[in-house]
């Protein structure tokens, strides 16, 4: 394998295991309880503090870290309230970390909007090693956060009133599933992308869930796919010299395309809709 | 139960509601451990929003509410309380099996990062096994009937061997043979000394079990009576209509007057 021999490609190659490994597994919780979305805004706001890592010559993936986590407590503390004005409240944010974004880099020493090019959309040749040791870090925290309070995220996504009624910490729950959330923006945004992440936590999950027949088959199987989208993604954008987000989230649609098609097929033969 | 013992549940002329309005307002009602009580009402009558006080869904916003003979707000052993809410299916795209939702009520007893103990499962089983779903535990909610789903609900409520199990409409919406199957687990239940609070509709099956109905009428009791008598029955009648949308059928001797 040539592409083994590049350093780059090595680090690229990690990086894209370990989203791989993640993003499904906190995908799984926001699909069940319909938030789909909200790695989008929380990539929206990462942006801010990339832009601002950038301008005052500080590492972007902490600043990054900063902003997501922050954005990400606040969504989960405006969520908790219920309030309607919530939804705009969500908006002002997601829009106003990419707005915030995009004019602060513009201010950066030679720095324009198409500079934020490599967050948005990933790219292969950007991971340095400090950056791969910090993702492997926050992709083992994520990971003991999704796996090992599987359970009680499941029962919190499933049924929050019923978790509340029988005692669990349901807002805290909720703010660490809003924390990894973001977390996992961070550690995607090298080779996939900011705006890209959330198409990995989904997609893999979508796909899992026409397969399997129970929560856990649907989180094992979702990792599965989202480990070889990335991978594959990464691998094919060296040869084909395409951004490495655009190409994994391409990957994903394809899998995802196959296994509905899949599925359906197999209802109209009368099968059961699932694997079990 | 001795006369020492406190009750299973009090309210103390409690006001409850949301956003700082009373839905239910200076309400009194104490139940004794054993006891099954139908709680019954048309809808907006406060009946759910006093259950939902009750577990702290809906807010206390005077007087007083005691489980167990402790303050609701410093309560925390909710072990002891199981509650099936309102709401017919599990709805979420990601398949789950009887097991996995069933779990899901058992986790006040597991501690986080450890995997389920032995006991943990025996219970689970158990209470799937109560609600006579042995052979599903394994099957994914969707391939279940809207009765079957609303039976694994129950047994997640009971999967930490609860002493007063509160159910919010079980029977609504659920064919006759899974509403026996609900009425056959309940009585188990009920000879095992589980105290039971039901809110109703259509009494169906668990009618010879209740021991006690209490009806709500614009946020207050309007009846605590040991039995229902042929009247309230029509009365009943009324109220699921109206609350099914159907035409409310005027019946002579509304002494209830429940579909107000």
């Amino acid at each position: 394998m040539e592409i083994l021999h590049y350093e780059f490609m090595q680090r690229a190659l990690i990086a894209a295991l370990l989203i791989g490994l993640t993003a499904p597994s906190v995908g799984v919780y926001l699909v069940q309880r319909r938030l789909s979305l909200i790695g989008d805004g929380l990539g929206h706001v990462a942006l801010a503090g990339v832009a601002a890592g950038v301008l005052t010559s500080t590492e972007p993936v902490w600043t990054a870290l900063v902003a997501a986590v922050a954005g990400a407590v606040a969504i989960e503390l405006i969520r908790a309230r219920g309030r309607t004005s919530g939804d705009v409240a969500l908006a002002v944010l997601f829009y106003g970390g990419i707005a915030g974004g995009v004019v602060l880099i513009s201010q950066a020493p030679g720095g324009t909007p198409a500079n934020l090019n490599s967050y948005l959309f990933g790219a292969i040749t950007t991971t340095s090693q400090g950056d791969l040791v910090v993702f492997a870090a926050l992709s083992l925290a994520v990971l003991a956060v999704t796996h090992g309070l599987g359970r009680y995220l499941f029962a919190v996504s499933n049924d929050e009133e019923y978790a509340t009624a029988s005692g669990l910490p349901v807002l805290t729950l909720n703010l660490l599933l809003a924390i990894v959330t973001a977390v996992t923006v961070v550690v995607s945004m090298r080779v996939v992308g900011l705006l890209l992440i959330s198409a990995l936590m989904i997609l893999p999950i979508a796909a899992a869930q026409l397969l399997a027949g129970s929560f856990r088959g649907t989180v094992l199987v979702g990792t599965a796919i989202g480990v070889v989208s990335s991978v594959a993604g990464v691998g094919t954008s060296y040869y084909t010299d395409t951004p490495s987000g655009g190409t994994i989230v391409l990957f994903a649609i394809a899998i995802f395309v196959l296994v509905a098609i899949g599925a359906a097929l197999r209802e109209r033969l009368g099968g059961r809709p699932s694997l079990g | 139960m001795t006369p020492l013992d406190p009750a299973v549940l009090e309210f103390r002329n409690a006001d409850i509601g949301y956003d700082g309005r009373a839905v239910v307002r200076g309400l009194d009602l104490s139940v004794g451990a054993g006891e099954v009580v139908g709680i019954l009402g048309a809808n907006g009558s406060g009946k759910s929003t006093t259950i939902r006080g009750l577990l702290g869904l809906a807010a206390l916003l005077g007087g007083e509410i005691r489980l167990f003979g402790e303050d609701r707000r410093a309560f925390d052993d909710w072990r002891r309380v199981g509650y099936v809410p309102q709401r017919q299916t599990v709805a979420s795209g990601i398949p789950s099996t009887v097991s996995e939702v069933v779990t899901s009520g058992r986790l006040s007893q597991v501690a986080p990062w450890r995997r389920l103990r032995a006991d943990d499962r025996a219970a689970v089983a158990a209470a799937i096994e109560a609600v006579d779903l042995g052979d599903h535990a394994r099957t994914p909610m969707t391939d279940l009937s809207g009765g079957q789903q609303r039976r694994v609900l129950i047994a997640r409520a009971l999967a930490t061997d609860p002493d007063l199990l509160v159910l919010d409409e079980p029977t609504a919406g659920v064919d006759r043979e899974n509403q026996e199957a609900l009425a056959v687990a309940l009585g188990a239940l009920a000879a095992r000394g589980t105290t039971i609070v039901l809110i109703t509709h259509e009494l169906g099956p668990v009618e010879p079990l209740i021991t006690r109905a209490v009806v709500f009428r614009g946020g207050e009791v309007v009846h605590d009576g040991p039995a229902l008598d042929h009247e309230f029955h029509h009365e009943h009648d009324d109220e699921w209509h109206h609350a099914h949308g159907g035409p409310p059928e005027q019946r002579p001797g509304l002494g209830l007057g429940l579909s107000g």
